[in-house]
């Protein structure tokens, strides 16, 4: 047996049929791209997820009004009250800190000539080191600006770019919901997630001011609880009881749905992902299919191959080829075509991700992990390709070179 | 003597799982040199015959003894290297394979050939010159009439040096001018040595063949000696 010749004669064959060499090899293409994308934008995702959970705080519980949170969006419910706030800090244990905030979406803000729509956050000096949202230049709010409900601002990165340009805004008047205001300082970058969106299209003033000088609100947006540590069962117990609290505080009965919605580090890296597990699992059990239909396709076509070569296995069979030399045959002839459409499946993955990646602004990634789904697919599509190359090579070869009738 | 057949039985199953006997006590002898035919009606054994000559089929019993060597039950890596090295075939059906050219499929028994080098072009085209084919070796078989295809299958048969040609209906697909020019191909093969077993069913085919056995039942039923025109075969 000589392995290079049979290599060899598997190759004139796949170049001599290049229409059922592309036939095959399209499936196990289409199967390797789809895991591959699919794979390499989940990596990105979740590192991405990560990312933003670490940003949020992995030790931060967050809480809003409302049954159903909308990411990026403050919401209208109104459920969320200072004295929830107080009734947590009163009766919760090992927890490290607790502010209420809130927040009003697309706040007009202007400064000299230019303008914008902001998030704009009422906060406490406490929630700067809570959501690591502190200043980059600058002071942040203290207890004076909270106690005086002065008219003092932070401006996020995006919002100091758009409407200062270059300029130093810090010391500078912004105009907020035709309020003036004096720039203390502007906020360390945090870049956009899909839960949150921009975050640093963002304008933080004192609680107090918020209230007293913008919106006469007295509902809370957000209400924020940061654990002593990030562990999940610390803040598993912590979720149990803040709900247990709230659900007291606003007198619901057993059975009834809850008016506010916990959320920890993990629903909000899950959120963050912008692309769901079910969509996820879905799309790599389409990838699943497609491997599978080429597996098929290949036990299928190279079965019919095998019938419709007899003469060509007899005539190799006559020439001195032994059964071993007809199974590399058409074992590599399967190989060749795996590992072709693995190739192209490995371009075209790259470039699917890159391509949704690019469009639909999220984050790919290519690990260990990417590589594997890809090399699976070939190796069970050329692992197929064995099934005919062992009838081929159990032909007889009297039988192979018998006319057919 | 060439080939030595002693007391072959072969028989097949049929579908209900019976053994059919096909070849019952053969005996034969087949000198080098010779140009034999074998023919018979549908069923008598000559394929089988042939295919157990050719080592592509196996013997039930008796003993095949190939150039002093008893090869019936060698092992079948052993036996394709035989059918490599020493045995060509030229079938009815050509059985070139279209995806190659006329080259490439002359070339194709050195694939499984472990001993020589593959033929040069120049050696192919001297090959080809000899079986009346010169200028053809780019060609793929769909360009070439049947007469040429069974030339290629011819030259391929020869492109190892094999000893012993088997030829099943070689004119089966040809028209008689043609298959005249095959069996003249033969014959001079023949006078270089070449010893050539042939199945047909043509009484003016099997004519052409120094010795005519004629078979029946699985068995010979008889065995003509003519003057070849080069001397006594």
């Amino acid at each position: 047996m000589n392995t290079a010749k049979n290599m060899s004669a598997a190759f004139q064959v796949a170049v001599a049929m290049p229409g059922r060499v592309i036939l095959l090899a399209l499936p196990v293409a289409a199967a390797t791209a789809l895991a591959l994308a699919t794979l390499a934008i989940d990596q990105g995702l979740s590192a991405k997820a990560e990312q933003a959970a670490r940003s949020f705080g992995q030790d931060v519980i967050s809480v809003r009004p409302g049954s159903r949170v909308i990411a990026g969006q403050s919401g209208t419910a109104t459920s969320l009250s200072t004295e929830d706030v107080e009734a947590i800090r009163e009766r919760l244990r090992g927890y490290k800190a607790i502010e209420g905030t809130r927040v009003e979406d697309n706040v007009p803000t202007s400064a000299g000539n230019k303008s914008g729509k902001y998030k704009l956050f009422g906060v406490r000096p406490p929630w700067a080191e809570l959501r690591k949202f502190g200043a980059e230049r600058g002071e942040f709010l203290d207890d004076g600006d909270v106690q005086g409900s002065a008219r003092v601002c932070l401006l996020g990165q995006t919002a100091a770019r758009e409407l200062f340009g270059t300029q130093d805004p810090i010391g500078q008047e912004v105009s907020i919901n035709q309020v003036p205001f004096k720039v203390k300082g502007v906020l360390v970058t945090k870049g956009s997630s899909p839960a949150e969106g921009d975050r640093d299209a963002r304008i933080v003033i004192p609680v107090t001011t918020f209230y007293d000088r913008l919106y006469k609100r007295v509902h809370l947006d957000q209400i924020v609880v940061q654990a002593r540590n990030s562990e999940q069962a610390t803040l598993t117990k912590l979720e149990g009881e803040i709900e247990s609290i709230l659900r007291s505080q606003h007198k619901l009965t057993e059975g009834e749905k809850s008016d506010f919605t916990i959320r920890l580090p993990s629903s909000i890296a899950e959120q963050s992902r912008g692309l769901s597990r079910n969509v996820f699992y879905l799309l790599l059990g389409l990838a699943g299919v497609c491997g599978l239909v080429a597996v098929f396709l290949i036990v299928l076509v190279f079965g019919q191959a095998v019938r419709s070569r007899r003469g060509e296995i007899g005539i190799r069979r006559a020439m001195g080829a032994t059964p071993g030399d007809i199974l590399i045959q058409f074992w590599v002839e399967g190989l060749v075509i795996s590992i072709i459409g693995g190739l192209v499946g490995v371009l075209l993955g790259i470039g699917g991700a890159y391509g949704l990646a690019a469009s639909r602004g999220l984050d790919f990634g290519f690990g260990p992990l990417v590589a594997i789904a890809p090399l699976a697919i070939v190796l069970f599509a050329s692992l197929a390709g064995l099934i005919p190359a062992r009838s081929a090579a159990g032909l007889d070869p009297a039988q192979a070179l018998r006319p057919q009738v | 003597m060439l080939i030595e057949l002693t007391n072959i039985d072969k028989s097949y199953r049929d579908r209900q799982g019976q053994p059919v006997p096909v070849l019952k006590k053969l005996c034969l002898q087949v000198e080098k040199g010779a140009f034999v035919s074998l023919s018979g009606a549908s069923g008598c054994g000559k394929s089988t015959l042939l295919n157990i000559l050719g080592c592509l089929d196996r013997l039930d019993s008796g003993e095949y003894q190939f150039d002093g060597e008893n090869v019936g039950g060698w092992p079948e890596g052993q036996r394709a290297d035989l059918r490599n090295r020493r045995i060509g075939f030229v079938f009815q059906a050509f059985h070139l394979l279209p995806f190659l050219t006329v080259e490439a499929n002359i070339a194709l028994p050195f694939m499984y050939n472990h001993h020589g080098q593959r033929p040069n072009h120049e050696q192919i085209e001297s090959l080809l010159k000899s079986v009346d084919l010169e200028g053809k070796s780019q060609r793929f078989p769909g360009e070439l009439s049947g007469g040429q295809m069974q030339r290629v299958a011819i030259a391929r048969a020869l492109v190892l040096g094999a000893d012993l040609i088997l030829a099943d209906e070689p004119t089966g697909n040809l028209d008689s001018a043609v298959a005249q020019g095959v069996l003249d191909l033969f014959e001079l093969l023949v006078k270089q040595g070449k010893t050539i077993v042939m199945v047909t069913h043509d009484p003016a085919i099997s004519a052409r063949a120094y010795r005519q056995i004629k078979m029946e039942g699985g068995q010979i039923v008889s065995d003509n000696r003519r003057e070849s025109v080069g001397g006594a075969v």
